[in-house]
């Protein structure tokens, strides 16, 4: 009896070691960049008042929502196929839709580059002026936001069975009305779930940008490739007030979707 | 009219043999049967929730064996009651008559009259899980019947139903007869609870 309490009384004491360990160390990371970016002679204000760092913050902001929009279209699109329909595939549309996710980045974007640049898809890009423009940074972030979103969504309707959409049948419903009538509607949590890891992932998309995109200064500059370009240059307080700013808009996101996410559970 | 003809069908490893029955129009027949002997798929199978295998479902004297559930017109009411957990009880039995395009007056009309039947009135404003189980039968009964079905179809509606939900819906089942003319399947374990509404009875 004894032995079981002071066993209990350890492992309580390792988790708990752990979670203030990584907590500080996550703390720690956004002091060093506070710390940092004070440091920054020209000052903090005055570096986000660049004409290119805000031309980066709108782009970044812009081009992060559409992704999300467009992940969330698709990715909540196929993983309510995958999820409802049997179908020829079916095992080898799940795998694939994972692969975004488990690929490095850097390949990502080398792969979109080859497709767009050294296939007869270069033709597309020619004509639609795809690689190395803003339509670039969109498709970069939107297959890694489509994957996570899949993933989210699929476990989501997975949960549901449908049994809801087959008395939506019952009572008239296609199967669009009692998707978005009664499926969409039960998935609020899910979706507003996907929509955050898809816009967090998407507002910090650096590799398949930096490669299928380029770095070009006010053109396809978002700011992890700004925090990029800064530190290229040497001025490390300049990255890491951009740092501090990702920083604080993700905290605020969080905070939100947090805020949203409670209100719809007590619904 | 509601007619199953050779109909036999298979759900995972379960298989229903060929099964004939016929019900003819504004009479209630009900079926019984052990469990886990296939009462339910019956049901489905009728209101095109699931695909036979082989025979003909037909429905006022119409074959609808390939038609989608939508197309039937056959009010459901499943034995797991599946309301939707998003909408509130009004929006529940709203569901079908917004989908058909019923102007507000006449679906007010048949609200009132589903909600002080099954004595819903007080709950038309909560959402599903802040309903017991015998007011989330009566809700998903409302919900069956709003459209006014000539056809309804119902899967253990007296299961675990204090006995004032078991009156009320009983007495539901009445007015259909009566006032609809509506033609009525019910799969029940308890068959004499619809002594002197049942004209037929199927054991499966």
């Amino acid at each position: 009896m004894q032995r079981n309490l002071k066993s209990d009384r350890v492992f309580s004491i390792v988790l708990i070691c752990m979670a203030v360990g990584f907590s500080a160390i996550l703390v720690a990371l956004v002091f060093a960049n506070g710390w940092v970016a004070g440091l920054d002679k020209t000052g903090v204000w005055e570096t986000l008042q660049r004409t290119e760092i805000r031309q980066a913050i709108w782009l970044s902001i812009g081009t992060s929502l559409l992704s999300t929009v467009i992940s969330l279209w698709v990715g909540a699109g196929i993983s309510y196929l995958v999820s409802r329909f049997k179908f020829f595939g079916r095992s080898a549309v799940d795998l694939l839709m994972d692969l975004p996710v488990f690929l490095p980045p850097l390949v990502i974007g080398m792969s979109l580059l080859i497709l767009f640049r050294q296939t007869p898809l270069v033709y597309l890009d020619n004509w639609l002026q795809i690689a190395f423009e803003v339509p670039a940074i969109i498709l970069a972030q939107s297959i890694v936001g489509t994957a996570f979103v899949y993933r989210t969504m699929k476990a989501t309707f997975d949960r549901q069975t449908g049994r809801t959409e087959q008395i939506a049948a019952t009572l008239g419903a296609t199967r669009w009305q009692a998707f978005s009538a009664v499926t969409i509607p039960a998935s609020k949590q899910g979706l507003l779930a996907s929509a955050a890891m898809a816009w967090a992932r998407a507002f910090g998309e650096f590799g398949p940008v930096l490669v299928f995109a380029g770095s070009f200064r006010g053109r396809t500059e978002v700011l992890p490739v700004s925090i990029y370009l800064e530190l290229n240059s040497g001025n490390v307080a300049g990255a890491a007030t951009i740092s501090l700013l990702m920083i604080a808009v993700a905290a605020i996101v969080l905070l939100l979707v947090r805020v949203v996410a409670r209100d719809r559970s007590e619904i | 009219m509601i007619e199953l003809i050779d109909a036999s069908l298979c759900r995972g490893t379960f298989c229903l043999p060929e099964t004939s029955l016929t019900i003819p129009s504004a009479t209630c027949g009900v079926v019984t049967g052990a469990a886990g002997a296939g009462k339910t798929s019956l049901v489905e199978a009728i209101c095109g929730l699931q695909r036979i295998k082989s025979g003909t479902v037909k429905l006022k004297g119409q074959d609808v064996t390939h038609a989608t559930p939508a197309d039937r017109g056959v009010g459901y009411l499943p034995q797991d009651v599946v309301l939707f957990p998003d909408m509130n009880v009004e929006a529940n039995i709203c569901f079908g008559p917004k989908l058909r395009g019923w102007s507000k007056t006449k679906m007010c009309e048949r609200i009132e009259r589903l909600a002080t039947d099954l004595e819903l009135v007080d709950l038309l404003p909560r959402k599903p899980h802040q309903l017991s189980g015998g007011q989330q039968k009566r809700v998903a009964m409302a919900r069956a019947v709003a459209l006014m079905p000539d056809i309804v179809c119902l899967d253990e509606p007296f299961v675990s139903l204090d006995d004032h939900s078991q009156t009320l819906i009983r007495e539901q089942l009445i007015h259909l007869l009566a006032e609809q003319s509506a033609t009525i399947l019910v799969v029940t374990h308890q068959p004499e609870k619809l002594d002197g509404i049942s004209d037929l009875n199927f054991q499966i």
